[in-house]
């Protein structure tokens, strides 16, 4: 019966190549990279407002941000630094909106992860769950009606954002128009300190495909090799006009809500199941089984992630930050402005 | 080597402070890039602060089981010259407070981004949205952080986009304010500001005639002691109002409220302000009895002590600015009340008369009614100004 649901389930799969999966890696690795200074940042008193990290999430993320091309649609959630980073962030953006800089996407307006480019195809996270589908969707229309047919749009949500009325709404609207839309559900089992057995009552979040009339993909989170199948397969499905593509993913958050939060909620257990495991070290080990990378490629990648960490994090610190007596503070978008700033 | 302060991070939205639980590294430690020196707690977990870069421990200045608000230096670490000039580490973070007032920050801002820069990329803004009309949310909150009414900041020209007042127009105003010689509102002063505060909410109209005293001081040379003509204005006001009570009704949403009794105010300068001692159910009030009253009321309100019978709420008020020498004004009713009567200046004025076909002089003076319009048109104030002009006319029926 699961079977069926989750049907198609990797058809005709392209195999993976050393270079996707590299590629992949090194976004998830620098991705971990800039979290962990971000969390340092903020225990040094560098970043006022929340750091949410997305440790144990960066397989999915990471495979997510490639399967995008130029010209896509994407709309991250709080754990999606590496899908951010492939789809194109430059790292030194990240840096300055956590600092409140005045050169960043937001102007230093607002921090941390409400951060996008909407003349990009980059659309800022929204913390009111389910709303980003709908822009994302909204996003698409707006490609339809330009002529656009080649984009596709991704949007990211967890197990929590599903129980929302706005996930209901947008998938709805998104599979009568047919979009070429992926929405990624991230099951890390926790909604903030909510767990799976208090957030939703189906077996599998995937069953729900079915209802909504879109095709529904399952993958291990913790496994970068079945991320990007998956991935692939979804995205590609999208592309080539078969309408929404629903994959949820598995996997554990490994860290707090938000660096505010020890997670001491959190069932310890979990930690020991294959859920727990860290897709950055499973990956680690698949390359060197592989013969795709040895000790010493991993140390350089490595090293040359925190060095161009510790430059961003450097050239960010001599930006100015945002004055707030200089701002206009204009919350309304006229058509100019929309004009200029959100279409493409 | 330059000394960096270690900062009580703010470890939550909501966290204001947190307690060093423990020092887990050693004055005169060499520290690397993001290494945890010190664990501390606050209502929600135990959290490790790091250092902004790496370095020599210097010093701790905070102390293990103490509370510290976030923000303050809890500890020093050498840093190399190299470190604080690639991290920018030497001007201390901007904090709120140093937004106001000369900002180093501002300066060396200006040095990267033109000022163009920073307007919204010069896009338009919205009706509604210019001049002094706008006060941003920052503005806001400053002029409640100062206890400023929002209507107080509306004076100050503004230079930020559009006409916009920025915060720091705001700062240059008060800054000049602070070199006037100021004093302290009184109480008296603030409750009558907030009072016509309310009162202005409502569209007020005014329309005045001419009256003659002559019958009014005619009449009082019988009384002993003789009412002052506001008295006799309010108990013909009275008189009047008990015949129209619609006319001191007050809208509420979608209910037009009448008086339950026809209490009605009469305006008393005092000290920094005006007091109005209300005269209870006057228009059953006789009016040879209102002198004695009136001197009490006088009495308390220039002590600023009204007895209880005269704290109720008026209906409606008499104000008699004609004993300051003013023929015209236009008196503002009180938030609670619908319309407010005033008294010119009496004085003698040429009179045409009729029947003995010259001049005659007569003293005369201004009868006032100003009202919120949305309670009572032109023609019913009219009636209602008509109606006392009739009363004041034979006084011996008041």
């Amino acid at each position: 019966m699961l079977d069926t649901l989750k049907q198609p389930k990797r058809g005709v799969v392209s195999p993976v190549s050393r270079e996707q999966y590299v590629d992949a890696f090194n976004w998830m690795l620098l991705a971990r990279t800039v979290e962990e200074k971000l969390a340092s940042l903020w225990r040094a008193g560098k970043i006022s407002g929340g750091v949410y990290l997305g440790k144990g999430q960066e397989a999915i993320s990471a495979a997510l941000g490639i399967m995008l091309k130029s010209g896509d649609i994407f709309g991250p959630l709080i754990r999606d630094q590496a899908g951010r980073l492939a789809f194109g962030e430059s790292l030194i953006d990240v840096f300055r909106v956590h600092f409140g800089s005045r050169t960043s996407l937001s102007r230093g307006r607002d921090g941390n992860v409400h951060r996008g480019n909407p003349r990009g195809g980059y659309h800022a996270m929204i913390s009111h769950l389910g709303s980003l589908i709908s822009v994302v969707a909204g996003a698409l229309v707006a490609r339809r009606f330009q002529g656009d047919t080649t984009a596709i749009g991704a949007t990211t949500i967890g197990d929590g954002g599903t129980s929302t009325g706005a996930f209901h709404e947008a998938i709805n609207m998104a599979a009568v128009e047919k979009l070429p839309l992926v929405v990624v559900v991230v099951n890390n089992q926790y909604a903030y300190s909510t767990p799976n057995s208090r957030q939703f009552a189906c077996s599998d979040l995937v069953e729900r495909a079915t209802g909504y009339g879109v095709e529904g993909h399952s993958l291990d989170g913790t496994d970068l090799q079945e991320c990007l199948e998956v991935l692939g397969q979804a995205t590609q499905r999208a592309r080539s006009g078969h309408g929404p593509q629903m994959v949820v993913g598995d996997c554990l958050r490994l860290t707090g809500h938000g660096e505010h939060d020890d997670a001491s909620y959190m069932d310890k257990t979990l930690s020991q199941t294959r859920l727990g495991r860290d897709c950055l070290k499973i990956a680690e080990n698949y390359l060197q089984e592989r013969h795709w990378a040895d000790h010493v490629l991993l140390e350089d990648w490595r090293k040359n992630a925190k060095e161009q960490v510790e430059n961003a994090v450097a050239d960010a610190q001599h930006e100015p930050l945002a004055d707030p007596a200089m701002e206009t503070w204009c919350p309304y978008a006229t058509k100019r402005i929309a004009s200029a700033v959100l279409v493409r | 080597m330059p000394k960096i302060p270690i900062i009580m991070p703010q470890l939550g939205e909501s966290i204001a402070e947190a307690t060093v639980v423990r020092l887990t590294v050693n004055v005169g430690d060499q520290i690397a890039n993001d290494q945890e020196v010190i664990e501390v707690e606050t209502n929600k977990a135990v959290m490790s602060v790091t250092t902004p870069c790496q370095g020599l421990l210097d010093s701790f200045t905070a102390e293990v089981n103490e509370t510290y608000p976030v923000g303050s230096t809890l500890g020093y670490i050498e840093a190399s010259a190299e470190d604080v000039e690639r991290l920018n580490l030497a001007e201390p973070p901007l904090v709120a407070s140093a937004w106001f007032g000369p900002s180093h920050n501002a300066a060396s801002a200006d040095q990267t981004l033109s000022a163009d820069d920073s307007l919204a990329d010069n896009l338009e803004i919205p009706i509604g949205q210019n001049g002094a009309a706008y006060q941003s949310p920052r503005l806001r909150a400053r002029l409640q952080e100062l206890g400023i009414h929002p209507d107080d900041a509306a004076v100050v020209p503004g230079s930020g986009i559009a006409g916009r007042v920025t915060v720091r127009d705001f700062e240059a105003y008060i800054e000049g304010l602070n070199r006037l010689p100021s004093k302290k509102a009184s109480p008296m002063r603030l409750a009558v500001a907030d009072s016509m505060r309310r009162s202005w909410t409502r569209p007020l109209a005014t329309l005045g005639v001419s009256i003659s005293l002559e019958p009014i001081l005619a009449h009082r040379k019988t009384l002993t002691p003789s009412p002052g003509p506001a008295l006799y204005l309010a108990k013909a006001l009275a008189i009047a109002l008990s015949e129209y009570p619609q006319s001191a009704a007050r809208l509420i949403g979608d209910k037009i409220v009448l008086p339950a009794s026809i209490d009605i105010g009469v305006a008393v300068e005092v000290e920094d302000g005006v007091i109005v001692p209300v005269f209870a159910e006057l228009d059953k009030q006789p009016l040879a009895g209102l002198p004695g009253q009136y001197k009490k009321f006088l009495q308390s309100a220039k002590e600023k002590r009204l007895p209880e019978e005269a704290k109720r709420p008026a209906i409606a008020s008499v104000t008699n600015f004609g004993t300051l020498g003013v023929h015209w004004a236009t008196p503002i009713p009180l938030p609670n009340e619908t319309l407010i009567m005033g008294l010119g200046y009496g004085e003698k004025r040429p009179f045409w008369d009729e029947t003995a076909g010259c001049f005659v002089p007569r003293l005369e003076a201004e009868l006032t009614i100003s009202f919120d319009h949305r309670v009572i048109d032109g023609g019913q104030s009219g009636r209602l100004v008509r109606r006392i002009m009739e009363l004041l006319g034979a006084p011996e029926g008041l």
